[in-house]
């Protein structure tokens, strides 16, 4: 089998273990006890993961999938979701996160060439501490600021700053990657033989240096689009956006487990997704990559 | 950038739109758009079950009772004093989808389904309701709930003749009609057939135009996620707002619920909001924010089966270890605090004297009364509902805190946001697992059986007070309400009203009230007939836009 | 390892995270009137009888005590999960490393919500084997923090072991207890602190994001929750005073842990 098809079937071992792995803890938890005075949940939510979760069958955890597929409702008919709200959710979730990844990309690239630039001169200290100030701040602070001005104005403005405010960290932590990945590579021979060969310097960062950087920036994709989708929980909270991240807020909160136990391998799979398009645009600018194949 | 244009112009459904129209936010989302069933969270639900729905009577401003969905009705007596009363209904009512009409069946069915719902005990002044809440607490067979659902007080004489009775005289039920929505008609047309989840889907999903509504405005749809509800006119409705010249219904009027709703109100993006936040009501006031004193309590109560809180006489010198003023001082801009438990503006109120013989804030003998008890070397833990509230319960529930540790009760404080369930959690050895937890009780008309519902037998209060003594004093409670609810006489029904509260406050001491609440908000001017009444309900069955609103815009 | 070997940086943030600790702990602690009573930034709003100062700075040993006990707890694991792995090699390493990345890839905030909410029904069910509400949240935080250290532990075990001198050592007859003991151990132990440090923040961050979702119960309390708590007084008038020292001082932790953190990661990777 090639080494492609091996790391894709490693990927996506990962949805199906999830997938059962979420079923079990939440079928296991303490939430329903034998006797119904003693209860803990209200009748309908216990009546709910009696239908949905399909206790002590066997394959019961196949049931939510059915239930879904079938286009029937999981968890109280006041706070579950059906099929197609989960996807609806998903999509204007999946939406916010494209948009914050592409954001985030820029981001690293400035901040990389930035700190490239400062790291000879007194700002360096800029270059160390901009990251700590970046993960040093949750992303509900950033969004309740900006919220006031764009909520409830639409033309996507929410889902916009959203993606903004959650691509900020993401990016300078892939930036500060990049960067070293930069500070290695412009170390190299080979760039002072193009320097000395005339070329200008830009050129030679653009043409030379980065492609020589990007596997680097796609090693991290995964890790940050994990980040991305969590930022966009808070962020779609206070933007007030009725996507993915408030649905499962909202479910694990209410206690609706049959929708964590879809929504969170719903969440693995779409990483699950990225790691496979990571995969892609890898063989197509890593020559690496694709010699490691043949 | 690319991915930019393509997100936003790709499809026309991806990326939120915000409603046209009016905007409301609200403090919290209905927990359930089924009224027959309903949830013990209802005042969430309030503001929605108010603009859609209608009772059999209605609430004038002076709290009297007007016609509703009945035109007129006879009130009769029967040998064995039971109260019948026959209503006849409104014949030109017609639901939102504009030929079902409204008939005598609708409540029928509503009622005996609210009859097993969450909250089934606001029912059990019909004749033959006991028999169906002591069915279901023994997990009695379909069949017999069936039968014995059909025995209840609820019948339909005709299309439009209901017959209901009481088991006992209620000279509060007509009020409560009006605004209790558990009395409201369900379109029996529509769930006949149906399984009760395909009903519950019904009410909670709304689609296509259904759960139909009686009132001015109708569901159109309750996003979950997005935690807003969208109300559209209904114009089939008989109860139409009030219009002036130049005055015109809502088109589409939307329910929110947002982190961030006074900032989005300042910027004028909403048309109403509650302004619950200390730090909103503790800086500058604007102008258009308005206080409306709430008929409600704000009460410590006591788990009377777990010691040391088992005996009455630590509770009541709990209760006399609160510095009610010192406990609200400097929260709120204005605050009522209070030892008894009904309001004292509410028709039926204890009076002065009553009042004064009720324990209060008497620090020497509340700490003579506590030292020594055994006990009370634990820490006693206090349960407080998690999360925004006009109340404000954190610094409520950290100065009860510090006041009982200066009488030598240590408390813990356990904020959460599962309450309910929290409250009702029982351990393995028998009680229920808290100490003392806060709750807020509001009135739902203006009459004291309302406040005392919740500490009847089968009330939601969980303080396990009807085992307490052999179940001698919540029976003698329960006579002593019976009976005031019977009585004509206004002074004697108050007497025993009083009689009745010193029961629960003094001799049982199952709870210690602390204060009266008010609600602030802020409404536009060009936004008509939108109110927070003395109930704290957010009022919405007569808003209209007045014609500047529709220029603002 | 001797005091020579770190850097000026790591210094600097090492002082930075034990000065704050120590500082807010006594403050918090030891000298409770301190705060209580000169705090130029007010009462807070929701605890009207509690100054700002009082509630961010001296919560902010408890979330350092969380942030170490989760960092230290999830990189005990993930120390343990690689050596391991690379004691058991062959395909045991390779399923090991599946899982390993499988739970890295779960979101920190998201998984945490979910063992909350099942810690907390078995705490209420007394089912919880001893564990408060403070030792429920750290291994939360732990169950959740253990797979990135396990990640790179073992690739750093990896490339420790395919150094000349441990081969030889290998080849002079050296058992495995030996070898870990005498080569890999003194080589891996400034690696060992590095990434502890660095998943102090994260541990800190993710307890704030799930207070801001209402979720955790964290008694007392502690700086990442109180700002998860009151972060809604900033769209106010004067809230700003609530939040932003709360904020400030979480990126002054943030800096402390990073900078040490990178500068022994990156003394590691020099050396």
């Amino acid at each position: 089998m090639p080494p492609a098809l091996i790391r894709l079937g490693r990927q996506l071992v990962l949805v199906p273990i999830v997938a059962i792995a979420s079923y079990f803890l939440m079928a296991a938890l303490p939430l329903t006890t034998a006797d119904d005075a003693k209860r803990q949940v209200a009748p309908e939510v216990l009546a709910s993961y009696r239908r949905d979760l399909g206790l002590g069958q066997p394959l019961g955890f196949l049931r939510p999938w059915e239930k879904l597929f079938r286009g029937e409702r999981l968890g109280t008919s006041a706070q579950g979701i059906t099929g197609d709200e989960l996807l609806w959710k998903l999509s204007g979730s999946v939406g916010v996160g494209l948009v914050a990844l592409v954001l985030a990309l820029g981001w690293a690239l400035a901040f990389a060439l930035l700190r490239a630039r400062w790291r000879r001169g007194r700002l360096s200290v800029l270059g160390d501490s901009l990251p700590a100030v970046a993960f040093g701040t949750p992303v509900f602070i950033p969004a309740l600021l900006l919220a006031p001005a764009v909520v409830e104005r639409g033309h996507l403005l929410p889902e916009l700053c959203a993606a903004l405010v959650i691509s900020v960290w993401p990016g300078i932590f892939l930036g500060t990657l990049v960067a070293d990945a930069l500070d290695t590579e412009l170390a190299r021979d080979y760039v002072r033989t193009a320097l000395g060969k005339g070329l200008s310097p830009r050129s030679v960062l653009w043409r030379h240096v980065l492609p020589n950087v990007l596997p680097a920036l796609l090693d991290a994709v995964g890790p940050v689009a994990t980040s991305l989708l969590a930022g966009s929980f808070a962020a779609e909270r206070v933007f007030g956006l009725p996507y993915f991240g408030q649905l499962y807020v909202l479910a694990v909160l209410q206690k609706q487990v049959a929708v964590v136990v879809v929504a969170t391998t719903v969440f693995a799979s779409l990483l699950v997704i990225v790691g496979l398009a990571v995969e892609l645009v890898r063989l197509l600018v890593d020559p690496r990559a694709r010699e490691a194949r043949t | 950038m690319l991915v930019l244009v393509l997100v936003a112009g790709g499809c026309g459904r991806c990326g939120f739109q915000p409603d046209p129209g009016v905007k409301v936010v609200v403090p919290a989302m209905p927990t359930t758009l089924d009224w027959s069933y309903s949830d013990p969270n209802s005042w969430a639900n309030y503001p929605v079950m108010l603009a859609t729905q209608r009772g059999l009577t209605t609430l004038a401003p002076d709290h009297s009772v007007q016609p509703g969905l009945a035109e007129r009705w006879e009130r009769s007596r029967t040998a064995s004093s039971q109260e019948v009363y026959t209503f006849h209904l409104r014949q030109d009512v017609r639901w939102s989808d504009g030929v079902t009409p409204l008939t005598a069946q609708d409540f029928v069915i509503g009622w005996h389904r609210a009859l097993q719902g969450r909250e089934r005990g606001e029912l059990a002044d019909l004749v033959g309701a006991e028999t169906v809440l002591a069915l279901q607490e023994k997990g009695a067979s379909p069949e017999e709930l069936k039968a014995a659902l059909a025995r209840t007080g609820v019948e339909a004489l005709g299309p439009h003749t209901l017959r209901v009775t009481l088991a006992r005289p209620r000279s509060y039920f007509l009020a409560r009609l009006a605004n209790v929505y558990l009395f409201f008609p369900a379109p029996s047309a529509f769930l006949a057939d149906r399984s009760e989840e395909e009903v519950r889907d019904y009410f909670d999903r709304p689609r296509e135009g259904h759960p139909l509504a009686l009132g001015p405005y109708r569901v159109e749809s309750w996003d979950r996620a997005g935690e807003r509800v969208r109300l559209v006119h209904n114009p089939h409705s008989a109860f139409q707002p009030p219009l002036g010249p130049g005055e015109r219904p809502a088109p589409v009027l939307t329910l929110l619920k947002s982190e961030i709703g006074p900032a989005l109100y300042e910027r004028g993006r909403v048309d109403f909001v509650f302004v619950d936040s200390a730090v909103a009501l503790q800086g500058r006031r604007p102008d258009d924010l308005q206080r409306e004193p709430l008929l409600s309590t704000y009460f410590l109560a006591f788990n009377t089966e777990r010691p040391p809180l088992d005996r009455p006489e630590v509770r009541r010198a709990i209760a006399r270890a609160i510095d009610r003023e010192a406990l609200m001082k400097g929260l709120l801009p204005a605050a009522r605090p209070s030892h008894v438990f009904l309001p004292p503006e509410l028709p039926g109120a204890a009076s002065p004297e009553e009042a004064a013989r009720l324990p209060h804030f008497s620090p020497d003998r509340a700490r003579a009364e506590l030292a020594g008890v055994p006990g009370l070397d634990r820490p006693l833990r206090l349960v407080f509902r998690a999360g925004d509230s006009f109340v404000p319960e954190v610094a409520i529930a950290e100065r009860l805190a510090a006041q009982l540790a200066a009488v030598g009760v240590r408390v813990t404080l356990d904020a959460r946001s599962d309450f309910s369930a929290e409250v009702a959690r029982r351990t393995a050895e028998g009680p229920r697992a808290y100490d003392l937890y806060l709750r807020r009780m509001g009135a739902d008309y203006a009459h004291p059986n309302t406040f005392f519902t919740l500490f009847e037998r089968n009330g939601l209060h969980q303080t396990g007070w009807e085992t307490q003594r052999g179940g001698e004093p919540m029976d003698r409670f329960e006579q002593l309400l019976d009976a005031a609810d019977a009585e004509p006489d206004e002074a004697r029904s108050r007497a025993l009203y009083a009689q009745a509260q010193a029961v629960l406050l003094d001799e049982m001491a199952v709870i210690a009230p602390l204060y009266h609440p008010d609600r602030y908000f802020r409404t536009r001017a060009s936004l008509l007939g939108v109110d927070v009444d003395p109930f704290n309900f957010l009022s919405l069955r007569e808003l209209r836009l007045g014609g500047t609103l529709a220029e603002a815009r | 390892m001797s005091a020579r070997r770190i850097p000026t940086r790591a210094w600097v943030g090492l002082v930075l995270l034990v000065g704050l600790g120590l500082a807010s702990w006594l403050a918090g602690r030891v000298f409770p009137e301190a705060l209580a009573h000169t705090c130029p930034l007010g009462m807070d709003p929701t605890h009207p009888d509690r100054t700002v100062c009082e509630l961010a700075f001296g919560g902010l040993w408890v979330s350092l005590a969380v942030g170490l006990a989760a960092g230290a707890l999830s990189t005990v694991l993930g120390l343990g999960v690689a050596m391991g792995a690379r004691a058991a090699g062959g395909a045991v390493e390779h399923q090991v490393l599946r899982l390993v990345d499988a739970v890295f890839a779960l979101p920190d905030v998201l998984v945490v919500m979910v063992l909350q909410l099942a810690g907390q029904s078995m705490l209420d069910a007394g089912h919880a084997g001893g564990l408060g509400p403070f030792g429920l949240m750290v291994v939360s935080l732990a169950l959740v923090g253990w797979a990135g250290p396990a990640r790179m532990f073992r690739n750093r075990l990896a490339t420790l072991e395919g150094q000349e001198f441990i081969a030889a050592s290998r080849a002079l007859g050296a058992g495995r207890w030996h070898l870990l003991r005498v080569h890999l151990w003194p080589a891996l132990r400034p690696f060992v602190l590095a990434v502890f440090l660095s998943r102090l923040p994260t541990a800190i961050l993710t307890e704030s994001t799930v207070s801001f979702f209402g979720i955790a119960r964290m008694e007392p309390m502690s700086l990442g929750r109180y700002l998860g708590t009151s972060y809604a007084a900033l769209i106010y008038e004067g809230g700003a005073r609530v939040v932003l020292p709360a904020w400030g001082l979480l990126v002054l932790l943030v800096l402390g842990a990073s900078l040490s953190s990178q500068a022994l990661g990156a003394g590691t990777r020099r050396a």
